[in-house]
């Protein structure tokens, strides 16, 4: 298995778009820091990070008092970054009030859709494009079984994304601290956990974010991977994939304004972060139930590539 | 001799259409065998069932004992083979494509990828991308390809398609070699049956997706009997004479010469035989057909029976 992975790893960066698409990844990462670079110089005076804090916590107090429709959740998040500021101000943990490394980092997990896109750009092509190059037969004749071929192709895909996603991540560290900095105070994450505020590892944090940011990505990927599988056309399943990248969620979110079987939509589940902040999509959801539908999902997907895949008669 | 691949019944049906309608023949160790029929008759869909890119309607293939569709894995393993062309990663090189196939089957060696690309010649052109070779690369890689995992049973189709005269002399000599030296089974496909006959032990006529013939080259060129044109100044005494002393030839009077099936070994003695009579024979030649007339005639029958 590992050398079928080798090899499906040797065509992807054998391609010189490969090369581009780490690149334009690159390339936007400096952009963005470019500006947010920009931004900052045009601010004069950095605030008082206690007055921010302080300012934070008087309107989350004022949406519990006034917000009549709130969720049980919501507030108890809510309540929970109240008492993180507190905590701030009471132990004299600072917040950073201008953009540090980390700090950087995490705005950066915007450009995980980006990441994202290469990753279904190469996940939509894994399969259909040995179909085209008519090299499929070659593959075929093997001793290998073609679920086996299969798995080993979308284990490529899936170490792409994580290599992707890993390129934004140092990337963005790097440029982050040329340009930035690092601020030592911001060092941890503050939670509020089972009713007290806990420290967390910066760096583990902002690997979760990235993680759980990264969710709808790969089971577009994997969406993308099983319509090139099924119907051996690259620019049919990256087509499909990236247009749903893009406006997918935006349109679950109109959808779910009228409806309430939006919930079982898969842009409904794919945020995590949602439950965090206690407030979802549809009324009554809860993190078992996106955990479920996911998993509904993502087994489809790949029951529909891999019966496709060993079944078809390959006259390529 | 030991039967390497057996197929039995293997029919092949695609919407409705049956492109492949029970097929049944055998191959043996050290045996060429060619799969010879016109465009369209279904040799390459049979070569796709045997290597397990295609799934068979009916019948069975069976490989040094395991059945594609049973044991996909343990058959395979025994073939190396080209369907059409040979289709590779043209943003590679051949050597990275050699080493694409070699990762995927057990204890195939630097020194045997090196002895492969020695074998079909490729030399320095081997670090060089597949996008810039010629269809005779390509075709010389595919076979490089075909024989990395030393496989008992060898399929190609079309093998000589875009060779020049020498390469496709070179490919004939070494699936000789290969038969003959490693007692390998090949089978190869071709329409073109003045190549066949010189490669192959036995051929095997395919049309409409039925074996119609199978005859082994030998009988087809040396054994089966000529027809030869005797001019002769009197044909009807000539014909009596030679009916009377030769009775399993077969004599018929055309014009001012005679039509004589009969074998290479009589001719000697039927030309005596009309000397020794006083008769004077101007001419006698060969009018025998080749197999090229012979598999003309063979399928054009099959066409009018059908
Ligand atoms: N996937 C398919 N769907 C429908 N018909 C097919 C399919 N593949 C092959 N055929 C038909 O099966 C028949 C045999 O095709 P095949 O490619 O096996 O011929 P061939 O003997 O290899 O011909 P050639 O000498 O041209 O290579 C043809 O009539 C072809 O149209
Ligand atoms: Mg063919």
């Amino acid at each position: 298995m590992g050398r079928l992975i080798r090899n499906e790893w040797i065509k992807i960066f054998k391609r010189p778009g490969t090369y581009v698409m780490i690149g334009l990844l690159i390339l936007m990462t400096g952009v963005f820091a470019g500006f947010t670079k920009y931004d900052e110089s045009r601010q004069k005076d950095t605030p008082n990070w206690r007055q921010v804090v302080q300012a934070e916590n008087a309107q989350y107090e004022n949406t519990l008092k006034e917000a009549t429709e709130i969720s049980k959740d919501h507030k108890a998040y809510l309540e929970g970054q109240i008492k993180v500021n507190e905590y701030r101000l009471a132990n004299n943990v600072p917040i950073d009030t201008k953009t540090s490394t980390l700090s950087f980092i995490e705005e950066n997990s915007s450009l995980l859709s980006f990441a994202g896109l290469f990753m279904i750009i190469i996940a939509g092509g894994i399969v259909a494009g040995e179909y085209s190059w008519g090299t499929i037969k070659m593959l075929l004749i093997r001793p290998i079984s073609r679920p086996k071929i299969l798995l080993s192709k979308y284990a490529a895909v899936v170490l792409f994304g994580l290599f992707m996603i890993a390129i934004l991540f140092v990337v963005s560290a790097l440029i982050g601290a040329v340009l930035f900095g690092s601020s030592s105070h911001s060092a941890v994450h503050l939670a509020y956990e089972g009713g007290k505020v806990v420290e967390q590892n910066m760096i583990v944090y902002l690997s979760k974010v990235y993680l759980l940011k990264s969710i709808d990505v790969f089971m577009l990927a994997t969406m993308a991977f099983m319509i090139s599988a099924v119907f051996r056309s690259s620019s049919l399943a990256i087509g499909i994939s990236l247009f749903l990248l893009f406006v997918g969620s935006n349109v679950t979110m109109l959808i779910a304004m009228k409806y309430d079987w939006a919930k079982y939509l898969l842009f409904a589940n794919t945020n995590l972060m949602q439950y965090e902040e206690g407030q979802t999509l549809v009324d009554g959801m809860t993190i078992g139930f996106s955990i479920t539908v996911l998993v509904i999902y993502y087994l489809v997907f790949q029951l529909l590539a891999f019966f496709t895949f060993a079944k078809r008669d390959v006259a390529a | 001799m030991t039967t390497l691949v057996e197929l039995k019944n293997v029919s092949k049906v695609i919407k409705g259409k049956r492109i492949i309608d029970s097929l049944s023949f055998t191959i043996q160790a050290g045996e060429v065998f060619g799969f010879l029929g016109p465009n369209g008759a279904g040799k390459t869909t049979t070569i796709r069932m045997i290597v397990g890119l295609m799934k068979l309607s009916e019948g069975d293939i069976v490989i040094c004992g395991h059945s594609i569709q049973k044991n996909f894995e343990k058959a395979v393993s025994n073939i190396g083979a080209i369907v059409e062309n040979p289709e590779m990663y043209k943003f590679l090189t051949g050597y990275q494509n050699l080493q694409q196939y070699a990762r995927m089957q057990k204890g195939i060696t630097k020194e045997r990828i090196a002895e492969v690309v020695q074998l079909v010649g490729l030399g320095d052109r081997i670090h060089d991308k597949v996008k810039t070779y010629s269809l005779g690369m390509r075709q010389r890689l595919g076979i490089a390809q075909s024989l990395l995992h030393s496989p008992k049973v060898l399929i190609l189709d079309e093998p000589t398609n875009g060779l020049d005269p020498a390469g496709i002399k070179e490919i004939r000599q070494y699936i000789r070699d290969l038969a003959e030296k490693e007692k390998m089974a090949v089978i190869v496909s071709s329409h073109l049956l003045s190549e066949m006959e010189m490669m192959c032990d036995r051929i095997g006529i395919i049309q409409k997706g039925r074996l119609i013939h199978v005859q082994s080259v030998r009988d087809w060129v040396d054994d089966g009997r000529e027809v030869y044109s005797i001019e002769v100044d009197h044909v009807d005494t000539a014909a009596k004479l030679m009916t009377a002393s030769f009775p399993d030839i077969r004599v018929k009077i055309a014009g001012s010469s005679l039509s004589v099936e009969a074998g290479k070994e009589q001719i000697p003695d039927i030309i005596s035989l009309l000397v020794s009579k006083n008769m004077r024979v101007y001419e006698v030649k060969q009018l025998s057909k080749t197999l090229e007339e012979k598999f003309l005639e063979i399928t054009e029958k099959q066409e009018a029976v059908s």
